[in-house]
């Protein structure tokens, strides 16, 4: 026996009702939120552009130092030169730049507005309660059911892309703020009140502090899901690695596919050592002192 | 047992000669699109009321049918054929009279096929009616990563024809005069810029096919034609069509050409269904239309042919004999 569902006529109303709203939305607001996000979009814009034409060897070079101050460890170094020519003969460099560009934009967006929300929850228990399955919806939702509006309200392009690529990348850095903060002892901070520091100064002397390498490991997460939503974003309009990998697919392309893949996975392992190696040092400094 | 035998054989014999009675003497094969089956459904009934013969629908892909119609001379009529998308085998078999094309040049659906496309409400309000005229215009569609440039939404990857639109954007020099490609990513990129575009009322230029029901719905014009015209089949077939942007180097502007579709027919058929099949043709804006009611009422192809049967004789009595008509008519009411 069928469930008894509704009489067609009655869905079918029901979804185009959702359609209409959602059309009505666009016509009313889609200018508007195109001029709010303009900032972000030339940021963007502008930041590919330089990665694209900074020369190379200054790439190279510069990338190398930042790592150097941040984790002295010369084999990680290694590694990422020796990626990153591999990327350059094979003709990805400039894919790579642009990929790079926008992770590390959606990056920035996500730490923006993430790590607040993170606070947020770990101060107040109804607005963890709230937030929580929000986050779970939005790393679970199929992107596509959010894409198809996005673009219809942003057009095609890097913006719609930075959306996506921040909703489903979002949630590590919230958790794990939260989760950081929840865990600082509480000892701790009842010193420093005792002491009559004021609640921003505990935050940032005492809490932030001492969950800076959870929070840390969060952007981590966050960049790895940005890097891992690359081609979901090439669907509508990204140019980068992950329009290589649609390019791939769709000509079955097998050579194009491996390597616009592992160009990917590079990065992303680059990213991911670099932090991890910077923690432990971090922490072992912090334990000399 | 002897009984049984008999009972057995004589049920058999039944049934085999109910089938033979009931064989139709014309079969019809139903494609698997919209456009395809409905055409099925208004031959079905036309030929059976109009002409007299029975008939039967046949459901089947290309791939099963035409095979079929060579091989066993069955389905006898194939309403809506894509000829760009006839193998080797259906070609020879054209040629040697094991099947025939009856319709003329101007196809089953007119102006079917692929091309660039802009919004209606932009081409009235501007008055814009070719390529050139859009090509003009590069402000009217800006592109989202530099408005100081036009933008022209091409094929997705790995679609065969974005080599079409990376050629034919060279061929008319378009980056000199002042646009940019827009690349959409993956069909749903297309169709919601599409959407959005015509839902914000902004412009938006580039690549779509019709009949479909979003190009009815979105009340989108074309494929647009050029003031060159159709630059010759060297030109597109072998250098614009089929070769990527480095080997086809010099190629000239043209505008694109029209998918043919064609009705198919096995030979010996009554001569007066053949005149109606080849004369019978939908233009691409009527077959939109269509589109876009079936869509609204998630018709069946036989609804639907039923509705345009009730709703449009004024298209398809001109398809007909004057007496064939009448018939129809009568049975309709």
């Amino acid at each position: 026996m069928n469930f008894p569902s509704l009489d067609r006529e009655t869905i079918t109303s029901f979804k185009k009702s959702i359609d209409s709203t959602f059309r009505e939305f666009a016509i009313n607001w889609g200018e508007w939120f195109t001029e709010l996000l303009s900032p972000i979009h030339w940021l963007l814009i502008h930041f590919e552009k330089l990665l694209i034409a900074t020369p190379w060897y200054i790439f190279l070079g510069l990338i190398s130092l930042l790592l150097w101050k941040a984790t002295q460890n010369w084999k990680l170094i290694l590694g990422f030169l020796i990626s990153f020519i591999f990327i350059g003969l094979v003709g990805m460099w400039d894919d790579t730049m642009r990929t790079l560009a926008i992770v590390l934009v959606s990056t920035l967006v996500c730490i923006v507005i993430g790590i607040p929300i993170g606070i947020l929850m770990a101060k107040n228990n109804l607005a963890h309660r709230i937030i929580l399955p929000i986050l779970d919806l939005m790393q679970t939702i199929p992107s596509f059911v959010y894409l198809i509006p996005v673009v219809m309200l942003f057009g095609l392009g890097k913006i719609p892309g930075l959306i996506a690529i921040s909703v489903f990348a979002i949630p590590p850095v919230i958790r794990f703020t939260n989760i950081g903060l929840r865990e600082v002892n509480k000892d701790l901070k009842e010193t420093a009140q005792a002491l009559g520091l004021k609640p921003l100064h505990i935050l940032r002397l005492i809490e932030l502090s001492l969950a800076r390498n959870v929070i840390l490991g969060g952007i981590n997460q966050t960049i790895m899901m940005a890097l891992s939503m690359v081609v979901i974003a090439s669907m509508i309009g990204v140019r980068g690695l992950g329009s290589q990998v649609m390019n791939s697919i769709g000509n079955g392309y097998l050579g194009l596919g491996v390597i616009s893949g592992l160009s990917i996975v590079a990065l992303a392992i680059i990213i991911d050592r670099a932090i991890q190696s910077h923690n432990k040092r971090y922490d072992k400094w912090r334990d000399y002192k | 047992m002897k009984y049984y035998v008999k009972t057995i054989i004589s049920v058999m014999l039944i049934t085999l000669m109910s089938t033979i009675a009931k064989a139709a003497d014309i079969k019809i094969a139903e494609l698997n699109w919209q456009t395809g089956s409905m055409i099925a459904y208004v031959d079905s009934y036309i030929i059976k009321h109009g002409y007299g013969h029975d008939t039967e629908i046949v459901p089947g892909g290309i791939d099963a049918t035409i095979p079929s119609m060579i091989t066993k001379g069955s389905p006898n009529i194939v309403g809506e054929m894509w000829i760009s998308s006839l193998g080797d085998e259906a070609l020879k078999a054209l040629n040697d009279g094991t099947l025939i094309s009856v319709t003329d040049d101007k196809g089953v659906i007119i102006g079917a096929g692929e091309g660039w496309f802009i919004p209606k409400d932009v081409a009235e309000k501007h008055n814009l009616t070719t390529i050139e005229d859009v090509l003009a215009r590069p402000d009217l569609f800006p592109h989202p990563e530099d408005s100081s440039k036009g933008g022209i939404v091409i094929c997705p990857e790995g679609w065969s024809c974005k080599a079409t639109n990376l050629n034919l954007f060279k061929a008319f020099d378009m980056e000199a005069k002042g646009w940019k490609v827009l690349e959409p990513g993956s069909q749903t990129g297309l169709n919601a810029h599409w959407e959005g575009s015509v839902t914000k009322g902004k412009g938006a230029f580039g690549y779509y096919w019709t009949p479909t029901v979003f190009v009815g719905r979105l009340d989108l014009v074309g494929p647009l034609p050029s003031e060159v015209g159709f630059a010759g089949d060297d030109n597109w077939t072998k250098c614009i069509a089929s070769q990527t942007d480095e080997l086809c180097a010099n190629a000239q502007p043209s505008q694109w050409p029209s998918s043919k579709t064609g009705t198919i027919v096995t030979p010996g058929l009554d001569q007066a269904v053949v005149d109606y099949v080849s004369v019978r043709s939908l233009s691409g804006s009527f077959t939109t239309t269509m589109l876009l009611w079936m869509d609204d009422n998630q018709a069946t192809a036989e609804d639907s042919a039923m509705y345009f049967l009730n709703t449009y004789p004024e298209i398809w009595t001109k398809w007909v004999t004057p007496k064939a008509a009448k018939k129809v008519k009568a049975s309709l009411k």
